[in-house]
């Protein structure tokens, strides 16, 4: 049996104390043990940003690429050696703003991945400006007049592009969310999960209280029928995307 | 009889110009005849004009013609663009149908044939250029069962019915021809060919069976003219062989995933044409940085932006190099002949695996769309290799939170290569600069001694490649050194021997290895050579300015350029060449 400790390695992560991307490694380690894989046997394949930094700080062959471009690599590694556990992680510029083409197409394409996007509504690791997450209104160094543009949504976009399998966590719900991780893994083809994982730097509006008084989960919604498509998506429209849990697996 | 004849048909696109190209010479490549074949179409998929140029002869040709001898033109618009290339001696056969119009005092004899009213006999004026073949047969004096096995192929899926009425499209546009034969021009009529059958290629199917033969298992490409046809020859191939080629969303998407494949082990590799070429910029610097290997085939068009698509150009030679932001080795090679694209497009795989580094493997319109004839394959192919590979068993285990030395410093700067998957080999991959284990490092040592052990790597590179140069050396001290690159060789080695008939001792070298640039090579032919002449496919002389930032010349380069989109003819490069040595 492996154990989260297995996939431990002694780097100092050069993240802000209290950022929300602690937890998710920390979900990672504990989903990729609790699978009970081992480390060589696993990829986590990333972009440019805070978050991408997250394969360098976990016992695994890691890399670590270039902005937006996570997925293209990833499915590459996938395409020639099927027997390795692939995830590619980034943020939310990453996955929303430079890569968002290759987001659209890795679901469309559908080749057994996990992605995973550590979404803070803001770009971190340049210091502050508006990303294509933030609310309306969001003022950063580059929106000093606060965002102008209509957000992404994430999950609307995910449910659309025909993705198999769409979940969203929060970093303070570690049990939660390491759950998500590993059922994406598990789910054979490409899996997507959005994590608010709130930047204590650089965002002071969406913070972890933030999230918490408005996130609400798809396990209190006991009819909820994670095959439907289309309930996913009435589901994610009236909660403005302020929902955690397994969204939708296609059958 | 002649040992040579050019010939032309042209009309407009979907009527059937290539195919009736491609027909004439696949029986003219059966029955042991040399071709050059050059295609000259315009990025519309219906409409616009399109012709088909093939030069038949009975020694080996790669170069287009200075001149036609028989031009055929199923439309107007034909004889207005093509009717100028046409010798004093030439027949212009144009279809009655359309009331054909030569030029007052263009000197052309013009044979007006009813092409469409012989289609329509065998069943439909779609067969125009069908007969239009059986009647060029018939001025070629050649018979027509030779035709029957490329006429099967072409119509092999369209049923029994119409492969019948092209048979009879064929032998109504021959005998039409063949009983007028005697009272037109006899410069058509060929020497019998050798009897050899040989395949009939364009580079691109050539770079498709050297990265087939390499072992490739992942195609990624995005559709570009003129590199589309790689992708969808090896669409068809690589499942057959547990592989795949994934058509991506852009030039980026296929970059990145090639770079992935290799990364895990698999042989991998992009093709595109300038504009993706550009967009695989960032890309081709990872895989530097990260020393993993990539080949990507730049099949260079007119540029810049979307410039002449469909057209020839040879103006990517400093993007190959120099268009990645940084210092990142890179190798950039160059094929000089069809003959060369297969073996070439091998060791680019094995250089790739061998340096452990992106290679551009460079080639261009004419060298990738120009069909040609080669021997059949006989010759001895490369043999695969894949570098510093480290197998799974000879790993010794990692004490814990230590990384493998990916990135070990080492006196030739290539360093052990491991593969995801394998125990004790984890080490990370990344972009930034990084220590031998391949973490984030900035410390300044540690950033000189990785720079110095990537740029290593390039220093056997000029030695390994197999004919950096291409020499062909008559003369000691020589009047002329001609230099070129990729598709531009074939008309310059042509001029090269017009221009010895004419009395100037002349030396011939092509560059085949751009970058690491084999500089101690060339400098012993300039030394020799009185005057050099570089001919390249461009408006800036890029190939003479690199030769001019690596080598000492006394004498000036003089260049002749040509960039109006269309291939050197023997003749233009001929011209220049006397006007460089007055």
């Amino acid at each position: 049996m492996s154990s989260a400790t297995d996939f431990q390695f002694n780097v100092k992560q050069n993240w802000c104390p209290g950022c929300g991307d602690f937890s998710v490694q920390a979900a990672i380690q504990r989903a990729l043990a609790s699978l009970d894989l081992v480390p060589h046997e696993v990829v986590i394949v990333s972009g440019i940003g805070c978050s991408s930094r997250l394969p360098g700080y976990i016992n695994a062959y890691g890399f670590h690429s270039t902005h937006g471009r996570s997925l293209p690599l990833a499915q590459g590694v996938k395409l020639a050696n099927p027997d390795l556990t692939v995830l590619a992680c980034g943020g939310d510029g990453d996955g929303f703003a430079i890569g968002l083409g290759h987001t659209i197409h890795a679901m469309r394409r559908d080749l057994d991945i996990t992605y995973i996007v550590m979404d803070n509504h803001v770009y971190g690791l340049t210091k502050g400006q508006v990303s294509p997450r933030s609310d309306r209104g969001f003022v950063t160094k580059t929106s000093p007049g606060g965002s102008a543009d209509t957000p992404v949504s994430a999950l609307e976009l995910a449910l659309s592009a025909g993705a198999g399998f769409i979940a969203q966590g929060f970093s303070k719900e570690l049990n939660e969310l390491a759950g998500l991780i590993e059922a994406g893994i598990r789910h054979r083809g490409f899996s997507f999960i959005n994590v608010f994982s709130p930047c204590v730097t650089f965002n002071k509006v969406n913070s972890y209280d933030w999230y918490s008084q408005r996130l609400r989960k798809i396990g209190d919604r006991p009819d909820y029928d994670r095959r439907n498509r289309m309930a996913a998506m009435q589901c994610v429209m009236e909660t403005e995307g302020l929902i955690t849990g397994l969204i939708f697996e296609r059958e | 009889m002649t040992q040579e004849v050019a010939w032309k048909i042209g009309g407009q696109q979907g009527e059937g110009i290539d195919s009736a190209g491609e027909l004439l010479a696949r029986g003219l490549a059966h029955s042991g005849y040399h071709l050059y074949g050059y295609r000259v179409f315009s990025s519309r998929i219906r409409g616009g004009h399109t012709d088909y140029q093939l030069r038949v002869g009975t020694a080996p040709l790669a170069a287009i013609a200075d001149q036609l001898n028989l031009l055929i033109a199923l439309d107007q618009e034909t004889i207005s663009l093509c009717g100028g290339e046409l010798a004093a001696t030439g027949l212009l056969v144009a279809d009655q149908q359309f009331t054909p119009v030569v030029p007052s005092g263009s000197g052309v004899r013009l044979l007006a044939a009813p092409l469409t009213a012989l289609a329509t006999q065998a069943g439909s004026v779609k067969m125009r250029n069908v007969v239009a073949v059986g009647l060029t047969l018939a001025l070629f004096g050649l018979s027509l069962p030779n035709w029957d096995e490329p006429l099967a192929k072409e119509f092999a899926d369209k049923g029994a019915e119409l492969l019948a009425a092209n048979h009879q499209a064929l032998r109504l546009g021959w005998e039409y021809a063949a009983a007028i034969r005697d009272e037109l021009p006899q410069s058509f009529r060929l020497l019998a060919g050798d009897g050899v059958s040989r395949d009939y290629l364009t580079g691109n199917e050539a770079i498709a069976q050297g990265a087939l033969a390499a072992g490739v298992r992942i195609m990624a490409a995005y559709p570009i003219t003129p590199a589309s046809d790689i992708m969808e020859i090896m669409v068809k191939k690589l499942p057959l062989r547990g592989g795949a080629m994934i058509q991506t969303e852009d030039e980026i998407a296929a970059c990145m995933m090639a770079i992935g494949a290799n990364y895990a082990g698999a042989r991998a590799f992009t093709a595109t044409s300038g504009p993706g070429f550009s967009l695989m910029a960032e890309s081709i610097g990872l895989a530097g940085m990260t020393e993993t290997p990539l080949v990507v085939v730049d099949v260079q068009r007119g540029g810049p932006s979307t410039g002449l698509p469909s057209k020839h150009e040879q103006s990517d030679i400093l993007a190959a190099i120099y268009s990645t932001h940084g210092e990142s080795p890179k190798i950039v090679m160059a094929p000089d002949s069809l003959a060369a694209v297969q073996p070439d497009t091998i060791e680019a795989f094995n250089l790739a695996d061998e340096y452990q580094c992106p290679v551009i493997l460079l080639s261009d319109l004419q060298l990738s769309l120009g069909n040609q004839t080669v021997e059949k394959p006989d010759s001895i192919l490369p043999p695969l290799v894949r570098g510093k590979f480290v197998s799974s068993g000879n790993l010794p285990e990692l004490p814990r939170n230590q990384y493998f030395k990916r990135y070990q410093i080492t006196p030739d700067g290539i360093s052990p290569r491991v593969l995801p998957g394998m125990q004790h080999g984890i080490h990370h991959v990344t972009g930034l600069e990084h220590d031998e284990t391949g973490r984030p490092a900035e410390a300044g040592a540690n950033r000189i001694a990785q720079t110095d052990k990537r740029q290593r790597k390039m220093a056997a590179v000029v030695e390994r490649f197999p004919q950096p140069v291409r020499i062909d050396i008559s003369a000691a001290q020589p009047q002329l050194l001609l230099i070129s690159i990729g598709g531009a060789t074939g008309a310059v080695t042509e001029a090269a021997a017009r221009l010895r008939q004419d009395g100037v001792t002349v030396n011939q070298a092509q560059i085949r290895l751009l970058q690491p640039f084999p500089a101690g090579l060339l400098q012993t032919l300039f030394d020799a050579a009185t005057q050099v002449v570089v001919v390249e496919h461009n408006a800036t002389a890029q190939l003479a300015a690199l030769i001019q930032t690596h080598c000492c010349h006394p004498r000036s380069i003089r260049s002749v350029l040509k960039y109006d989109g269309n291939p050197f003819r023997p003749a233009e490069i001929v011209a220049g060449c006397k006007e460089a040595l007055k």
